[in-house]
C-alpha cells in the first residue's frame, strides 16, 4: 500500500530544516516509513524502527512528569513509557481522533535503544520518503512531500538523547 | 515467600497511589502505618512472608528514610517482579528518579529510590521518617 510522492516543491515555505520530494517515480521504492497523524501533523516514522501498532494502550500517568510523557503501559508483560508524539513534534492539537493507537518503536541512539510507545491519532499508511539531508539534530528531522502531504519526518534516535538546555525533546517549531 | 529476607532475591512491595501503582525494595521500609500505631518491620515479619498481602484498603503510610509516603492502598509484597531499567525517555521526561519498572498482574509500576522518593508522592509537610500515629 505504499503511495509515492509527486516530486513537486513545496508551496509554501514550511518550517524546518529540510523539505523533500520524492524523485519521479519513487513509486517503485519500498516502502520506507510507517505514516501517522499527530494532531494536525502527519509524521513518518522510520519503518525499521517501528516493532508493532497496538490499538491506544491503556496509560498509568506518572505525576510530575512532563507533558511529554502520557504515562507508562503494559505490552506484553513488560512496561513501557508513552509519549505524546504530537507534543514531541509540537503539533497543533487536531480533533478527537477514533481510532488512536500506540506505535511501539524503537528509540533512541543505537548503542543505548529501547521501545517506547507513541501515543498516535491514527495510524495512516507505509510510504516511501526520501532520505533527507542531515539535520540539526532534533526530533524532527526534516520535512518531505508524500502524496503531495508534508510529513515531519521523524529521528526516533533522538529520543533519548539528552535535550539541550535540559528540556523537552527538540522538536522545531510549528 | 519461599526464601527470608535477605536470603538473596530482593521482594518489594507494592502500593497504590494517585492512581498509579508503585513499588520499593521491602528493605527501605522502616515501618507502616494505617491509622494507629506504627508497625515496625520486625512486627510486619509475617506479611513479608506471605507471598502476596490482599488489598487491605484504607489509608495507609510507608516510612522510607526521612519520607513518609501515603498510600491508598498496599497491593502486595512479592518477589515475582522482572525489573527493567528505566530507559532514557523515561529519565528525559520523568524528573524523578526511578529504580526500575515493571508489570505486577498486567499494571505497570516505577520502583522509587527509597533515597529520593518522587515529590508527588511524599506526604505534604510529613518528612519526619516516621508515619504519624493514632489517626483516628
Amino acid at each position: 500500500m505504499s503511495r509515492a510522492g509527486r516530486g513537486s516543491e513545496p508551496h509554501a515555505a514550511a518550517p524546518g530544516p529540510a523539505l523533500q520530494g520524492a524523485a519521479p517515480g519513487a513509486g517503485k521504492q519500498s516502502a520506507s516509513h510507517l505514516l501517522v497523524r499527530a494532531g494536525e501533523y502527519i509524521c513518518a516514522l522510520p519503518i525499521a524502527d517501528v516493532r508493532r501498532v497496538v490499538r491506544a494502550l491503556p496509560l498509568h500517568p506518572l505525576p510530575g512528569s512532563a507533558p511529554e510523557l502520557k504515562g507508562l503501559a503494559e505490552l506484553g508483560g513488560d512496561p513501557l513509557p508513552v509519549l505524546d508524539l504530537a507534543l514531541l513534534v509540537r503539533a497543533p492539537q487536531g480533533t478527537n481522533p477514533t481510532y488512536p493507537v500506540t506505535v511501539v518503536a524503537w528509540a533512541g541512539p543505537p548503542e543505548e535503544r529501547e521501545l517506547v510507545g507513541l501515543a498516535a491519532d491514527a495510524a495512516l499508511e507505509v510510504a516511501y520518503v526520501p532520505p533527507l539531508p542531515a539535520a540539526g539534530g532534533g526530533f524532527v528531522a526534516g520535512e518531505a512531500l508524500v502524496a503531495g502531504r508534508v510529513v515531519r519526518v521523524v529521528d526516533l534516535a533522538m529520543l533519548g538523547a539528552p535535550a539541550a538546555g535540559g528540556g523537552s525533546a527538540g522538536a522545531h517549531g510549528r | 515467600m519461599s526464601e527470608a529476607p535477605g536470603s538473596g532475591r530482593r521482594a518489594f512491595v507494592l502500593w497504590r497511589r494517585g492512581g498509579g501503582l508503585w513499588g520499593i525494595a521491602h528493605e527501605a521500609v522502616k515501618g507502616m502505618a494505617r491509622h494507629g500505631p506504627v508497625l515496625d518491620s520486625d512486627r510486619l515479619a509475617p506479611i513479608w512472608d506471605s507471598d502476596r498481602l490482599a488489598p487491605i484498603g484504607g489509608e495507609f503510610e510507608l516510612a522510607v528514610g526521612e519520607a513518609v509516603l501515603p498510600a491508598d492502598e498496599i497491593v502486595a509484597v512479592t518477589e515475582a517482579l522482572q525489573v527493567r531499567p528505566p530507559g532514557a525517555a523515561l529519565r528525559r521526561y520523568w524528573p524523578e528518579a526511578a529504580c526500575g519498572l515493571a508489570v505486577h498482574q498486567g499494571s505497570p509500576l516505577v520502583l522509587i529510590d527509597p533515597a529520593a522518593p518522587p515529590r508527588a508522592l511524599v506526604a505534604a509537610g510529613a518528612e519526619s521518617g516516621e508515619p504519624s500515629h493514632d489517626r483516628t
